[in-house]
């Protein structure tokens, strides 16, 4: 029988992608740019995300809280993307020497709490714009994400009417 | 298997250099001789490589075949739900109604080059909706044996003859509608059947019994005399036309608002957005058209010189962003049923978000660990059903070239 991937057990499958995806982990790259969902009468937002290669596209993980349905979108749809680098050239990047022990602080508790590299960057970032402390800064990038999913919510469900339903099944 | 060992130090002179030597490292972890540089670790690069080692992107995944039609997305694509081969709801990314106004348009004016007839890009979209509910997935014939791919699910045989990439979203799109124009040629031909039950029967029956209805009922061809999957389709299509004229207005009025955009550009962009009156179209959703209609949009206000700022992530950015989103949905509230409305927002998540999202770090994250192998696995299997598709495709080409000829 011809060996291909669909002729494999589904728990190899699932083996080599967690690994893969494990590999990837300190090379996950980021994006800065601008969310505009067209259609709600709502600004456009700043956001700083990860990048997940599937199927040789990048999406970004817009949202980095809801791993059950996360907002994933083209890269391209953002409006003036910006490269950061991957997540070692982040953590690796000077101007974090700023923060202080803020810093460290900040890595402890994204360990702890097991936050996404969406929520640590963007936490981050929160430090760096307000001085926040990085317990406030980790809540904040939390909440952001948690919005995220609601703007993406309300999003849907104003195009629900018009994009979705048909009368019978196909 | 133990992720790789790295190391990253963190301090003011050796913080650059030990994160060189991390690099190393990584380059040397991807040899069978792993090498450790654990005694480089000071605490805080200790828990930085923990966390870089133990994070993951746990996302699901659009199939190999959905993400070429997302790569023709210029707006924030939307997601859909829709009823899966085992009968069971999925939720899918798929295109912004703009993308697929685009896509139709584009299909439509290059097949007015190839068969020199104009074809409705409103019918283009309504069959690409009709066919796949924008979901590029692999479908199968009754039978099991054949596959149907791509957003108009075409079966390899019609996609070689029509020279189309199926899987393309462009090239699905111009097939299509040089199906359509097929279909408007049968419904000149044959002026006494309903043209939408016409166009239908090319695309969604074979010529055999396409020929046996004709033959059989004549002028008095109708909808219940066809078989209940084109029924379907008949009904769907002009439901989906609706649709489109919708999308299409809003688009328009989207593109008209664009002030760079030339008056000749407006003019093509033109399309005739009167509502259908056909007997087979059913009740529309009348508040979607106030309810996505913007006359403020950001990217309007943009568009007339007005610079407005994107809102930074910071904590007073999240107040006003809490803020408009609850005037969002009180609009939505006052202009829809209450009951409608929370439909809406159930739908493809199950739960209210905040509920569900604020119960604790600690449990989402394990949560979200356990069920990403199965996102991992359903993108799999996706991706390997688009395979055996493919598979199937090629076997059944090959078998043909083998067959004796006559």
């Amino acid at each position: 029988m011809r060996e291909s991937a669909w002729n494999r057990p589904a728990a190899t499958l699932r083996a080599r992608n967690d690994l893969q995806t494990m590999q990837l982990i300190p090379n996950i790259h980021l994006v800065k740019g601008v969310y505009a969902p067209f259609g709600t009468d709502l600004p456009p937002v700043e956001v700083v995300c990860q990048v997940v290669p599937l199927n040789g596209a990048a999406y970004v993980w817009l949202d980095g809280v809801d791993h059950n349905d996360p907002v994933l979108l083209p890269a391209q749809v953002l409006d003036g993307t910006r490269r950061l680098g991957t997540l070692r050239d982040y953590l690796e990047d000077l101007r974090h020497e700023q923060l202080g022990e803020g810093f460290d602080s900040l890595l402890d508790l994204a360990m702890e709490q097991q936050v996404s590299a969406t929520v640590l960057v963007r936490a981050c970032e929160i430090m760096h714009e307000e001085g926040s402390d990085p317990s406030q800064a980790i809540t904040t990038a939390r909440q952001w994400g948690i919005m995220l999913c609601e703007l993406d919510q309300a999003h849907r469900a104003e195009f629900q009417l018009v994009s979705q339903g048909s009368p019978t099944p196909a | 298997m133990q992720p790789h060992n790295l190391t990253i130090v963190r301090g003011s002179a050796g913080f650059k250099q030990a994160c060189a030597l991390a690099a190393s490292a990584m380059a040397l972890a991807a040899t069978p001789a792993q090498t450790s540089l654990s005694a480089l670790t000071t605490p805080a690069a200790k828990k930085a490589e923990r966390y870089l080692t133990s994070q993951a992107a746990n996302a699901q995944a659009p199939s190999a075949d959905q993400t070429r039609v997302l790569r023709y997305a210029t707006y924030p694509p939307v997601k859909t739900t829709i009823y899966g081969a085992s009968g069971r709801k999925e939720t899918h990314l798929t295109l912004h109604p703009f993308d697929v106004v685009r896509l139709a348009r584009e299909a439509s004016g290059r097949v007015k080059n190839i068969e020199r007839m104009t074809v409705d890009p409103a019918k283009i979209g309504a069959l690409l909706i009709t066919e796949s509910a924008l979901v590029a997935r692999v479908g199968w014939s009754s039978d099991g044996k054949t596959p149907s791919l791509g957003l108009a699910q075409f079966e390899p045989d019609t996609a070689a003859a029509l020279a189309i990439d199926p899987r393309d979203p462009v090239e699905a799109a111009v097939g299509a509608a040089r199906l359509l124009a097929e279909g408007e040629r049968f419904a000149r031909r044959h002026r006494h059947i309903d043209r939408n039950i016409a166009i239908s029967l090319v695309y969604n029956v074979s010529s055999r019994l396409r020929g046996q209805l004709v033959e059989q009922f004549g002028s008095a061809l109708a909808l219940e005399h066809l078989p209940q999957p084109t029924q379907h389709h008949v009904k769907n299509m002009a439901y989906g036309q609706q649709k489109m004229r919708i999308f299409s207005a809003l688009y328009d009025q989207h593109i008209q608002q664009l002030s760079h955009h030339s008056a000749h550009q407006r003019k093509d962009f033109t399309v005739n957005t009167q509502p259908s009156t056909h007997a087979l179209v059913t009740g529309l959703p009348t508040p979607a058209m106030d309810l996505v209609r913007r006359e403020n949009s950001q990217r309007h206000l943009e568009a007339a010189g007005h610079r407005v700022s994107a809102i930074p992530m910071t904590q007073q950015g999240l107040d006003l962003m809490r803020a408009k989103i609850s005037a969002l949905v009180q609009t939505m509230t006052d202009r829809l049923p209450r009951s409608q409305l929370d439909e809406l927002l159930r739908m493809g998540r199950g739960e209210p978000i905040v509920a569900r999202l604020a119960q604790g770090p600690t449990s989402d994250h394990v949560r979200g660990f356990s069920a990403s192998a199965a996102h991992f696995a359903h993108a799999t299997r996706a991706t390997a059903m688009d395979r055996q598709a493919s598979l199937a495709g090629e076997r059944m080409e090959q078998a043909r070239r083998d067959a004796p000829r006559p």
